[in-house]
């Protein structure tokens, strides 16, 4: 359901390295599906978070995706894959803190349903369409914070313990 | 004809005929072998041979400064033209190595020596009686003439002041400062918006021979780059200590550097922020201020102020670096800063290119002593889309002020490193035997713990082993080594060009 290739490495505050990577994701269920893929790697399993930031991409071809990000101090990426539906993303960047091993696991999750504060994941999209269909597209802008659409908080900034249904734990190795 | 130009005594040159001046020796069909045959078909292998033990013959058969006396009727022709030297006797004498300055003393001394000290160079000796250089040829003022000919590398490094390096000096004085053309408004938004596009552009990576470094970074990518032993600058443990274009720059101390003498401001600080350069958040945040004032000054008027090929600099030769940056004294608190209201999170008052800082936690210290990430300096970039105020530093891309707290609290979470446990043994004097892998600090931490400060102690409480952001905002202020500190941001240290002052200075 979800493949990565390394392509390129930006070192930024040490000892941070931000790592690139070019994502396939499919859903060959029925239903649509979360995509969870964390922003840090090598962090602990349980995602928290207290904001939803989210992205508006187009590629050339004018087609558009938006991908949302829960952040937090063990966040992740998020994106709604309709049922049949497989994407690319090119260039998706993911963080690493330390000196870079050769190989770097990658554990993400799908899952049927996600609950942020209680809430489920679309109530904090409010009407934001973010069921993703068939597109490649360059997200190497969600590196950054500069191209963020629409942002949503917990109150008081507390973290919360995403809670995941039905959900698929993959484990990908990849080599740098 | 030049009415400046002085009539002399005709001169008898030391050899009959030009032999092998500089433009022979540049020459690239005059091989060192045709050079020397030449020579002692002149003037005799004896000769040569004894010139050759004096160092008065370069090793490839050309002659030294001091003896390229065989100038043309043409050359000969040529005076000296700027009006600091073209009035003096000697001056002129010596340009016609008739014979070149090498000792002795008077007024040509002196003025030889004022030159250089207008040019950035410093003679604490030749200058201690009165303040003003004294004239006299010595040790001194030799070194300094040769740092000279090494800075402006001139063919012969010899301490001599004859034709080239009076040219030089000539040139440098003698030519008249090109117009200034300011590149920047001088407005807020102007000058904000450039330091926002150099922030930006100092954390897009441009390859392992150029850009803005941490030392730590370069470090990691020399050390499994396959291709590093193609690098311009290979590591060495010493670019910890800083790396800036050694055509330009002269690292002074830890991450500080003194722009050379005799070489262009404008030109320097391009690049040192085009790199190879080494450095660190505060020290490029100086950086790209100082290159935001050189660009509302415009090349040449900054060049004035700052170091010149052709004028002594009227601010003193550009400095920047963690401890002394010219630039500070263009600084002024923001009206954020002034006015005492720090805003709420997320919310703060800060307008385009402004300079403040955040905090990590306030016991930040406690568990990293090396302190890589206590804080940082950050530029305030915008709003995005969803209206949120961005802020970056160096190695870190526009974030939101939470983005900013999430860093520190990854920071700050993460274990200790051997930077850290060095530092804790240090403050302990507690040694750490010569050889021992930086891997094996922690152990020797481990074997001293009981003659470690509480404080410092992993086992003890005295910090928490993590955070979040929320636990970086609300941790009440802690004091350490003097200094007090609250996590998150910091309005007092607000900072901005000061644009009257820039305005002032371009007249």
């Amino acid at each position: 359901m979800i493949t990565l290739h390394y392509v390129d490495k930006h070192y930024e505050r040490p000892p941070v390295v931000r790592v690139e990577f070019d994502v396939t994701l499919h859903n060959p269920g029925d239903v649509p599906r979360w995509f969870l893929l964390p922003t840090h790697a090598g962090k602990s399993d349980t995602f928290r978070a207290s904001e939803l930031s989210l992205w508006a991409l187009t590629n050339d071809a004018g087609e558009s995706l938006k991908i949302g990000r829960l952040r937090g101090t063990h966040g992740c990426f998020v994106l709604l894959l309709a049922a049949g539906v497989t994407i690319t993303l090119h260039k998706l960047p993911i963080r690493w803190r330390g000196n870079l091993p050769e190989h770097l696991t990658v554990t993400a999750y799908v899952a049927d349903e996600v609950l942020l504060d209680s809430e489920s994941l679309i109530s904090w999209f409010e009407d934001v369409p973010v069921n993703a269909h068939d597109i490649e597209i360059d997200v190497q802008t969600v590196a950054d914070d500069s191209q963020v659409k629409y942002a949503k908080y917990t109150p008081d900034l507390s973290e919360k313990t995403l809670i995941l249904t039905h959900a698929d734990t993959l484990t990908i190795e990849t080599t740098l | 004809m030049n009415p400046q130009r002085i009539r002399r005594k005709p001169k008898k040159p030391f050899v009959s005929k030009p032999l092998l001046d500089d433009t022979t020796s540049s020459s690239s069909a005059s091989s060192t072998q045709d050079n020397i045959l030449q020579l002692q078909a002149t003037i005799g292998n004896r000769a040569v041979q004894r010139m050759l033990a004096q160092g008065q013959i370069r090793s490839d058969g050309t002659l030294s400064g001091k003896l390229q006396r065989g100038l043309s009727a043409e050359e000969r022709a040529q005076n000296l033209t700027s009006t600091r030297f073209a009035g003096n006797q000697r001056l002129q004498d010596a340009y016609d190595n008739n014979p070149p300055l090498s000792s002795g003393s008077g007024e040509h001394v002196k003025i030889i020596q004022q030159a250089l000290i207008d040019l950035g160079y410093t003679m604490p000796v030749s200058t201690s009686k009165t303040g003003e250089p004294d004239g006299i040829y010595g040790g001194e003022t030799r070194k300094i003439v040769k740092q000279f000919q090494t800075d402006q590398q001139l063919p012969d490094k010899d301490g001599v002041v004859g034709r080239q390096t009076l040219g030089r000096l000539d040139e440098m004085f003698g030519a008249s400062p090109p117009e200034s053309k300011p590149e920047i408004e001088n407005t807020k938004e102007a000058t904000g918006q450039h330091i926002v596009d150099e922030v930006n552009r100092a954390n897009t990576g441009r390859g392992v021979n150029a850009g803005i470094w941490y030392s730590h970074n370069y470090k990691a990518e020399y050390q499994t780059n396959k291709d590093a032993h193609e690098w311009n600058v290979p590591w060495n443990d010493d670019l910890e200590a800083g790396y800036a274009d050694p055509r330009y720059w002269i690292r002074t101390g830890h991450m500080q550097w003194k722009l050379k003498p005799g070489v262009s401001a404008s030109e320097g600080i391009k690049a040192w922020l085009e790199g190879l350069t080494i450095a660190e958040c505060l020290t490029a945040i100086f950086a790209i201020e100082t290159d935001t004032m050189r660009g509302v000054l415009g090349d040449a008027r900054f060049d004035e102020l700052f170091g010149s090929k052709n004028r002594p600099p009227q601010e003193g030769l550009l400095e920047v670096g963690v401890g002394n940056s010219s630039i500070s004294n263009f600084l002024v608190p923001t009206e954020g800063n002034q006015g005492g209201d720090t805003g709420t999170f997320g919310n703060r008052p800060a307008e385009l290119g402004e300079w403040y800082y955040f905090y990590n936690h306030p016991r930040y210290l406690l568990k990293h002593p090396a302190g890589a990430f206590q804080g940082e300096n950050s530029i305030y970039m915008g709003k995005n889309p969803a209206q949120e105020q961005l802020w970056a530093g160096l190695g870190v891309p526009p974030t939101t002020e939470k983005g900013m707290m999430e860093e520190m609290a990854g920071a700050y979470n993460g274990d200790r490193d051997p930077a850290d446990y060095r530092s804790i043994l240090r403050r302990h004097n507690i040694k750490i035997p010569q050889g021992t892998a930086e891997s094996d600090y922690e152990k020797i931490y481990m074997a001293n713990l009981d003659k470690i400060q509480d404080k410092y102690r992993h086992d003890r409480g005295e910090y928490p082993d993590s955070v979040t952001p929320k636990d970086i905002l609300d941790a009440p202020e802690y004091k350490l080594d003097d200094t007090t500190r609250k996590g998150g941001f910091v309005a007092t240290a607000g900072q901005e060009l000061d644009l009257a002052q820039l305005e002032a200075l371009k007249k």
